[in-house]
C-alpha cells in the first residue's frame, strides 16, 4: 500500500528558506550581488531555462517527461528566424509560426505517448533527435544570424527600464500554467492521471486527449523559450543550449516534482530556478571558475534528493520505473 | 485422518503474528503450525489476510509482532533465508521466467542459493530432469516456459521448489486457472510428495479441494484465526460458515418491494471471445441484480463490457430500448453508467491524492464554470459526500490512503454518486472491507436502488449476493447458467450452482 503523503507544502517551505538563505549569504558576501545591474542581468538570464523547466513540469506531473524541450525550442527559433529573413511581408508571421511549431512538435510527442504507448522517456528522446535533425537540415549546419533589429530589440527591452521583457514573459507563463494546473479540469485531471493512470481510466478521465494536450502545452512553452533565446542571442542554432536539458530536469526535481507523477507545483519550479540562478550569479561574482557551477549544482541535487529520500517524500526508484501509460 | 499430522513435531510454527497497514489491522494474533508431511489448507475469503500471512511467512513482508520458526530456527524478514531453510512459495502467477527453458527455471533457485559463480549447465539440467522424473510428470525440459499450458507451468514451479530441496511448499490459490483433470493430476502429485515428507500449505477458498486433499484446515476471517483443526471435524456447511461469518451478514437486508419497471439496460446474446457467450441480461431501476461466479467465469469481463471498457463481439446492448455501442467507457459514463472496479487500490483510487479529488474526479464539470473549477464547490461537495456516506475522516484534504478499506470503498461509491448514475455496476463491492462496514455499504446500495438506480453487483461472495440482491444470476464458464429470486433461494442451492464447473 502506498501511503506516500503530499509533502509538497513542506517541501516548498524548505526550498523557499534555502533560496532566501542563499540570497542573504550572497548579499553579505559581495556588495555587487545586490547591484541593479546584477539583478537585471539575472532577470535576463534565467527566464530562458526557467521557461524550459515550466515546459517539462506538466509532463512530469502526468508521470511522463519531455526530453525534447530544448530541441523544440531550437526548432521553433530556427523556423521563426527563417520566416523573418524571408522578407518584410511575412516577417510578422515569425512569432506565430514559431509557436505553432512548438504546438505541433508537442502534440506529436503526445501522440507517441498516448496512442503508440511509447514510454515518454524514450519517445521524447527519439523526437529530440528528430527535431534537432530537422533543425540542422533547415540551417544546413551554421547558425542563422542577421535578424531584423525590431526583433532583437525585444531581447534587451525592459519595461520602464526596470523589468526585463523575458522576466515578464516568464512571470506570465508561470501564472498562466499555475492557473491551468490548479483551477481547470485539465490540470486537476492531469494530477490524478499522473497519480494512477489505471484508476483515471476507470474514473472516466479522457487519458489520451489529456496527454496530447499536456505535451502540446509543453511544446508551446518550449517554443516560447526558443523565441526568447532568439531575441537575446540574435541567432538561431540547431544545437544551442544542449546542457540545458539536464539543468531543466534538475530544476524540476529540486522543485519537488515527483518523477512518479501526481505532484508538482509552478511555485516550486519558480523557486528552484531562482535558487539556481542565485548560485550561478553568486559563483560568478565571487570569481569562482565557470566550471565549478556544475559541481555546486550537482552537489545541491544530490543533497536535496538524499534529504527527501531520507524523509520519505521522494521515491528514487520511481524514476527508473517510468512506464508507458495505459489508457 | 489427523494421526499422522499430530504425531510428529511441527516443522513450521507461526506464533502470535500481527500486522497492520496504517490504521488497518490486517492480521491479529495469528497462530499456524505445519507438521512433516501434512497438507494444511489456509482458507478464508478475499481480504481475510491470507496473502499477508503468506508474505510474512516468506519474509517479503515483516510482521509487527510474533515470530516464524522453521525446524526450530527463527526466520527473520529475509526471503533468501526462508528459501535456504526449505520454504518455497508458489504465487498465483508462478513467478517463472517465461523466456527461459524449463530446466533453466527449475535450476535457477538452486544456482542462486548455492552461490554458483559460474553457470553449471549440465549439472542443473540433470537436476531438473531428475526432479521432473521424481514428480512423474512428462514435460520437455528444453521447452521455453512461455509455450507451456498453465497447468504445466505450475508443475514447473513445483519442480523448482523441489529441486531446491523445499520441505514446505506454499501454494497460493493453486487451482484457479486449472481444468478439473489438471486439478486431479496436481492433487495426485501433492499426495506423492506428501509421502516423501514434504509439507504443503494450500491457500484456497474452493471448498471441494479443501476436502479432497487437506489433512487440516485453518480458517482466517478479518485477520484472525476463527477455527482450525483436522478436516474430519468439518463439513462444507461449517467451513463456509467459518469463512464468511454468515451469522453476521448473510441475513437478507429488509427492503420494500418495488414495482417492476422497464429495464434501463437490456443485453441479448452478448458475447466476447474467450470471456463469455450468449448472455441475456436485464437491469431495471429499483432492482439489485447480482452476478455470482468464480474467478475466471467471465464475470469481470461481462461487467467491464457493460461499462464500455471492453467491446463485445456478439449480441446487442439496449439502453431504454435503444440499441447502443460503446466505443469506450466514456460513452457509457455519458449515458449514466458507473463502474466500481474490483481492485480498489490499483484501479479505483488515487491513493496519495486528497479525498476531495478522489470524490470529485468524475464530476468536475459540475463545479466548472467557463473552464474554471471552483475550489469552494469541490470542497463543499466532497464534505457533503463524506457526511452522507459516513466516511470516517477529519477532513477531505488528507490522502485517501489514510482511510481504512471500508471508508476507501465509500469514497469510490461517493465518486459515482456525485454523477447520479442510472446504472451502478460494482465488482466485488466489499472485498477487503470489515464486517460492520460491509453491512453499511450493503444498506447504502439498497437505498440507492430504491431511489431508482439500477444496481448490478458482481461477486463470488454468496452470502453477500443473498443479503444484497433482488435477483441472482449464476455465471459458470462464461455462461449465465441459472437465475434465482434472492428472497427464496437458499445458500446451498446457489453454492452448488456456482461450483458446477468443478463437478462437470
Amino acid at each position: 500500500m502506498d501511503a506516500r503523503q503530499d509533502t509538497t507544502g513542506s517541501h516548498l517551505k524548505s526550498l523557499g528558506i534555502l533560496t532566501a538563505l542563499i540570497f542573504v549569504a550572497l548579499a553579505i558576501a559581495s556588495p555587487t550581488f545586490l547591484s541593479s545591474s546584477n539583478l537585471q542581468s539575472m532577470g535576463f538570464q534565467f527566464p530562458e531555462f526557467g521557461l524550459l523547466s515550466l515546459a517539462v513540469l506538466p509532463t512530469m506531473i502526468s508521470g511522463g517527461i519531455d526530453l525534447s524541450v530544448v530541441a523544440v525550442a531550437n526548432l521553433a527559433s530556427i523556423v521563426a528566424a527563417v520566416t523573418m529573413k524571408a522578407g518584410p511581408d511575412v516577417a510578422w508571421l515569425a512569432i506565430p509560426a514559431g509557436l505553432a511549431v512548438g504546438l505541433v512538435c508537442g502534440a506529436f510527442n503526445g501522440f507517441l505517448v498516448a496512442y503508440l504507448r511509447l514510454p515518454p522517456i524514450l519517445a521524447t528522446l527519439g523526437s529530440m533527435q528528430l527535431f534537432a535533425g530537422i533543425g540542422i537540415i533547415i540551417t544546413r549546419g551554421p547558425a542563422i544570424t542577421g535578424l531584423p533589429d525590431w526583433y532583437t530589440a525585444f531581447g534587451n527591452w525592459t519595461i520602464g527600464g526596470v523589468l526585463p521583457l523575458p522576466l515578464v514573459l516568464f512571470a506570465l507563463v508561470a501564472s498562466g500554467l499555475a492557473f491551468l494546473l490548479r483551477r481547470t479540469p485539465v490540470g486537476m485531471r492531469l494530477r490524478l492521471f499522473g497519480a494512477n493512470p489505471v484508476a483515471a481510466d476507470f474514473a472516466g478521465v479522457p487519458g489520451k486527449k489529456l496527454i496530447i494536450q499536456i505535451y502540446a502545452i509543453a511544446g508551446f512553452i518550449a517554443a516560447l523559450a526558443g523565441l526568447v533565446v532568439l531575441a537575446r542571442v540574435n541567432s538561431a542554432n540547431a544545437d544551442y543550449g544542449s546542457s540545458y536539458l539536464l539543468l531543466v530536469i534538475l530544476i524540476n526535481i529540486l522543485a519537488g516534482v515527483s518523477p512518479a507523477g501526481g505532484f508538482g507545483t509552478v511555485t516550486g519550479v519558480a523557486l528552484a530556478v531562482i535558487c539556481l540562478q542565485f548560485i550561478s550569479s553568486g559563483l560568478n561574482i565571487l570569481s569562482f571558475s565557470a566550471f565549478s557551477r556544475d559541481l555546486f549544482f550537482g552537489g545541491l541535487l544530490i543533497a536535496v534528493m538524499s534529504y527527501r529520500a531520507a524523509f520519505g517524500s521522494f521515491d528514487v526508484k520511481a524514476f527508473f520505473k517510468r512506464k508507458a501509460h495505459q489508457s | 485422518m489427523n494421526d499422522e499430522a499430530s504425531g510428529s513435531t511441527p516443522i513450521l510454527q507461526m506464533r502470535n503474528i500481527s500486522k497492520a497497514y496504517g490504521p488497518v489491522r490486517v492480521l491479529e494474533d495469528v497462530n499456524l503450525e505445519l507438521s512433516t508431511g501434512e497438507v494444511r489448507c489456509l482458507a478464508g475469503e478475499n481480504g481475510s489476510g491470507k496473502s499477508t500471512l503468506i508474505k510474512i511467512l516468506s519474509g517479503v513482508v515483516s510482521a509487527d509482532a510474533g515470530q516464524v520458526s522453521l525446524n526450530g530456527r527463527q526466520l527473520g524478514d529475509d526471503p533468501m533465508g526462508a528459501i535456504t531453510a526449505g520454504l518455497s512459495v508458489i504465487y498465483q502467477d508462478f513467478s517463472l521466467f517465461p523466456n527461459l527453458s524449463v530446466w533453466e527455471n527449475i535450476g535457477f533457485l538452486t544456482s542462486v542459493t548455492s552461490g554458483d559463480v559460474v553457470h553449471r549447465r549440465s549439472v542443473r539440467r540433470k537436476l531438473a530432469i531428475e526432479t521432473l522424473k521424481r514428480m512423474q510428470v512428462e514435460i520437455d525440459p528444453d521447452a521455453p516456459v512461455e509455450l507451456l499450458p498453465v497447468a504445466s507451468k505450475q508443475l514447473v514451479a513445483i519442480a523448482r521448489a523441489l529441486a531446491n530441496k523445499a520441505r514446505i511448499i506454499v501454494m497460493d490459490e493453486p487451482t484457479t486457472a486449472l481444468t478439473r483433470s489438471e486439478v486431479a493430476h496436481l492433487l495426485d502429485i501433492v499426495g506423492t510428495l506428501k509421502k516423501e515428507g514434504v509439507s504443503f500449505l494450500f491457500v484456497s477458498h474452493k471448498i471441494e479441494e479443501v476436502f479432497a486433499v487437506c489433512d487440516t484446515v485453518t480458517v482466517l476471517r478479518d485477520g484472525a484465526v476463527v477455527v482450525e483443526g483436522p478436516i474430519g471435524e468439518f463439513d462444507a456447511g461449517r467451513l463456509v460458515e467459518a469463512m464468511t461469518g454468515r451469522s453476521v451478514d448473510s441475513q437478507r437486508l429488509p427492503r420494500e418491494e418495488s414495482s417492476v419497471q422497464r429495464p434501463f439496460l437490456a443485453a441479448s446474446g452478448l458475447g466476447r471471445r474467450g470471456n463469455f457467450v450468449d448472455v441475456d441480461l436485464e437491469l431495471r431501476p429499483g432492482e439489485i441484480v447480482s452476478v455470482v461466479g468464480l474467478l475466471g467465469s467471465g464475470r469481470t469481463e461481462l461487467a467491464q463490457t457493460l461499462f464500455g471498457y471492453m467491446q463485445p463481439d456478439a449480441g446487442r446492448i439496449e439502453l431504454d430500448g435503444e440499441a447502443v455501442t460503446f466505443k469506450s467507457q466514456h460513452d457509457a459514463i455519458e449515458r449514466g453508467i458507473a463502474y466500481v472496479p474490483e481492485d480498489r487500490l490499483t484501479e479505483g483510487l488515487f491513493l496519495n491524492q486528497p479525498i476531495r479529488d478522489n470524490i470529485t474526479v468524475s464530476s468536475l464539470e459540475k463545479s466548472t464554470k467557463l473552464g474554471i473549477v471552483s475550489a469552494t464547490s469541490l470542497l463543499q461537495r466532497a464534505r457533503n459526500a463524506v457526511k452522507n456516506l459516513r466516511i470516517k475522516t477529519p477532513d477531505v484534504t488528507p490522502a485517501v490512503a489514510t482511510l481504512s478499506g471500508g471508508n476507501q470503498q465509500r469514497v469510490v461509491l461517493a465518486r459515482w454518486m456525485e454523477r447520479d448514475p442510472r446504472l451502478l455496476i460494482l465488482n466485488g463491492p466489499t472485498v477487503g472491507v470489515d464486517v460492520g462496514s460491509k453491512r453499511e455499504i450493503h444498506e447504502l446500495l439498497v437505498s440507492l436502488s430504491r431511489s431508482g438506480t439500477a444496481v448490478m453487483v458482481v461477486t463470488d461472495d454468496i452470502p453477500e449476493a443473498l443479503a444484497l440482491s433482488d435477483r441472482i444470476l449464476v455465471m459458470v464458464r462464461g455462461r449465465i447458467t441459472a437465475g434465482f429470486d434472492a428472497a427464496t433461494v437458499d445458500e446451498d442451492t446457489l453454492y452448488n450452482e456456482v461450483i458446477r464447473e468443478d463437478r462437470a
